[in-house]
């Protein structure tokens, strides 16, 4: 039993400046929590006050239900692996992976066993004589987990592990690290800003900006059901695309109106903005993935379409990305493998309205993923 | 093959550069400054008082026979043994002493002056002591030592200490800029607690600043003559530099003997120096730099 509760966190630095503000999470047993957000919204300080290396300014920290506040790091029973690995550079991989163990005073035979154990799950055997400065990049990292699993931790944090490897390492070590977690059953909390990461590993997703969560989900409600624009901006690349629009009232539903634009809502979003309040005249934000607009070519449906002009084509292979300018926006779309465009070419984008979101352009909440 | 073309393409640009001549003979300049002195004192160690005529070639030539009489003279007449002892017991326990304590000066105000004031003016006032010439301080000291009953090697230690540490502690606190806070987070996380995080993690990783540290302490007790001659005068202990005194009497100084002598005592700092050469490199730039 691992469970981390996190009840209304505060953490507010000598100068004022409010890093964390009322954060509420249980993290259970065993779970993959994620927190990710972009620089300076929190994270890695919200991170570092489960670990102890920061105050907690109010609030209560509780790890398996004991009061954790006032403990020493040393006392927390959890392991780390920093962002920049934090090896020490004096010793050997074997000696890094031995030192935690030291501390607790184990017998040596238990030592033994466990770095062997951990230099078997992450293939450290033939490097266990090596300093730090003999490594790549990949193996620091390895031996940096190696260290934080010997100590068999009731929690795991980890800051960021990926963010120094280069990008086809990085997908390894995800692979990685999802391994780890399906064998070792800890509790993880995970600090990325990388939203590949955060969604290809996490049970559960944080989403932090400015100090505060933002919304706390399974990676496809994340997805799907954004509770607000900045969780929808966030997640997903390129980035949802956002319009400001003004509604129309009909008699089969709610038409909502942009310069070269007119796209009919189903009977649900009708029903959901009405209820909300919003009638004829007001504004929305609509807001659409790049994935759920396609190039209309028969252009027999223009009602659900807005025109524009192809400013840049990425041919990705297995996909590509238009960027088209519409007035004064520009609206991402992904394309199919298969499908090239020239650029400065007229292009009709047409819109998958099943799956578009609208936004309280006041409150930036997601009124369709709101309770009525 | 692209890269070869270029060191050899540099090496041509090399090639073509010219001779900076003014640089070259201000280092020529610098090189005899520190030799000719050294050949000097070889010279003479080597030759009979006979051959030291006032001529020129009496002063610099060789000896017409290489004889190592004058250093069994000097070791004769300097207990050459008994005062190494002093010396070396004096300067290791000094170097020791100083390792230790100034690191964990140095380890703790490096890391909090820049958090907190009063650690700031503890280390401004510590830095300060840089500033005050022994001459001021030594008739105090020596009443102080004799009323602490400290007139003896330990006093002299003790003095040392103090009297090393300004500079010293600026050049540890100057390089704990270098270690990286991180590895004491990991290592508190890793359970340990800042006592054991100091000697496993940053102790080590100071090894450059030890080295550094050693040979700018050893060269300074090793051959430091006013501290003990005032500290110890009349209890008969001496140290190298001390005894040394006796070559100089009222009536003249016997060169032979002692440039004998200081050759015997130049080769343990010197073999000390060779040691430690390697690391103390990177320490005084880390040190000098990031102070």
């Amino acid at each position: 039993m691992s469970e981390v509760c996190l009840t209304h966190i505060n953490k507010t630095y000598p100068n004022g400046y409010e890093a964390v503000k009322d954060f509420n999470l249980d993290i259970k047993d065993e779970e993959f929590v994620i927190f990710v957000g972009p620089s300076g919204c929190g994270k890695s300080t919200t991170l570092r006050m489960i670990a102890g290396l920061e105050d907690i300014s109010d609030g209560e920290l509780t790890i398996d239900g004991k009061r954790m506040n006032e403990a020493e790091p040393k006392d927390r029973n959890i392991a780390m692996v920093f962002q920049n690995y934090a090896l020490y550079p004096h010793m050997t991989v074997r000696q890094n992976m031995e030192y935690p163990l030291k501390i607790a005073k184990l017998p040596k035979e238990e030592i033994n066993k466990r770095v062997t154990e951990a230099s078997n799950i992450l293939g450290l055997n033939m490097l266990l004589d090596r300093k730090p400065a003999a490594l790549s990049g990949g193996q620091r990292q390895r031996v940096a987990m190696g260290r934080a699993i010997v100590r068999n931790p009731k929690v795991l944090l980890m800051d960021e592990p990926l963010s120094n490897l280069d990008a086809k390492l990085r997908g390894q070590m995800r692979v990685e690290i999802t391994r780890l977690h399906k064998r070792l059953k800890s509790t993880i909390v995970y600090v990325t800003h990388d939203q590949t990461e955060a969604m290809t590993l996490g049970d559960r997703i944080v989403v932090m900006s400015d100090g505060e969560i933002q919304q706390i989900d399974t990676p496809e409600n994340l997805y799907s059901h954004p509770a607000n624009k900045f969780v929808a901006g966030f997640i997903g690349a390129p980035q949802m695309n956002f319009m400001d629009m003004s509604i129309e009232e009909t008699e089969n539903g709610i038409l909502l109106k942009k310069e070269g634009a007119r796209l009919a809502l189903n009977t649900e979003q009708s029903r959901k903005l009405k209820e909300r309040g919003f009638r004829q005249g007001s504004h929305i934000t609509l807001g659409v993935r790049p994935e759920n607009l396609s190039i209309d070519q028969s252009g027999s449906d223009q009602k659900n379409s807005l025109e524009g002009t192809i400013d840049v084509f990425e041919m990705l292979g297995a996909s590509s990305n238009i960027y088209v300018s519409c007035g004064d926006q520009q609206i991402a779309a992904i394309l199919p493998a298969g499908v090239f465009c020239k650029e400065g070419t007229p292009v009709r984008l047409q819109f998958d309205l099943d799956y578009v979101h609208l936004f309280d352009p006041d409150t930036d909440r997601n009124i369709m993923a709101d309770q009525a | 093959m692209k890269a070869n073309t270029m060191s050899i393409k540099k090496g041509k640009r090399q090639g073509k550069e010219k001779t900076n001549w003014v640089l070259t003979i201000i280092l020529i300049l610098g090189t005899v400054t520190v030799f000719f002195p050294l050949y000097m004192a070889v010279v003479i160690a080597f030759k009979s008082p006979s051959e030291m005529t006032n001529s020129v070639e009496g002063a610099l030539g060789l000896p017409s026979s290489w004889s190592f009489a004058n250093f069994a003279e000097a070791m004769k007449v300097t207990d050459f043994w008994n005062s190494l002892g002093n010396s070396l017991l004096i300067t290791v326990t000094t170097i020791i002493l100083a390792i230790l304590v100034y690191s964990l000066a140095g380890y703790v105000l490096g890391r909090t002056m820049s958090k907190h004031k009063g650690f700031k003016w503890i280390y401004l006032y510590l830095i300060s002591g840089m500033f005050v010439p022994f001459a001021i301080l030594m008739m105090p000291l020596v009443k102080e030592t004799v009323a602490l009953h400290l007139g003896n090697q330990l006093g002299v230690i003790l003095l040392y200490i103090v009297f090393y540490m300004p500079m010293n502690v600026m050049l540890y606190a100057g390089y704990m800029k270098n270690v990286p806070v991180v590895l004491e987070e990991a290592s508190q996380v890793d359970g340990a607690s800042t006592w054991t995080t100091f000697w496993k993690v940053i102790f080590p990783m100071m090894k450059p600043m030890h080295a550094t540290v050693a040979v700018l302490t050893a060269l300074g007790t090793w051959n430091d003559v006013m501290t003990p001659l005032v500290i110890m005068s009349g209890t008969g202990i001496n140290t190298l530099p001390i005894a040394q005194l006796n070559f100089q009497t009222q009536f003249g100084t016997n060169y032979n003997l002692a440039f004998a002598s200081y050759i015997l005592s130049l080769i343990p700092i010197l073999v000390f120096y060779i040691i430690c050469q390697k690391q103390i490199i990177s320490g005084i730039a880390n040190g000098a730099v990031k102070g």
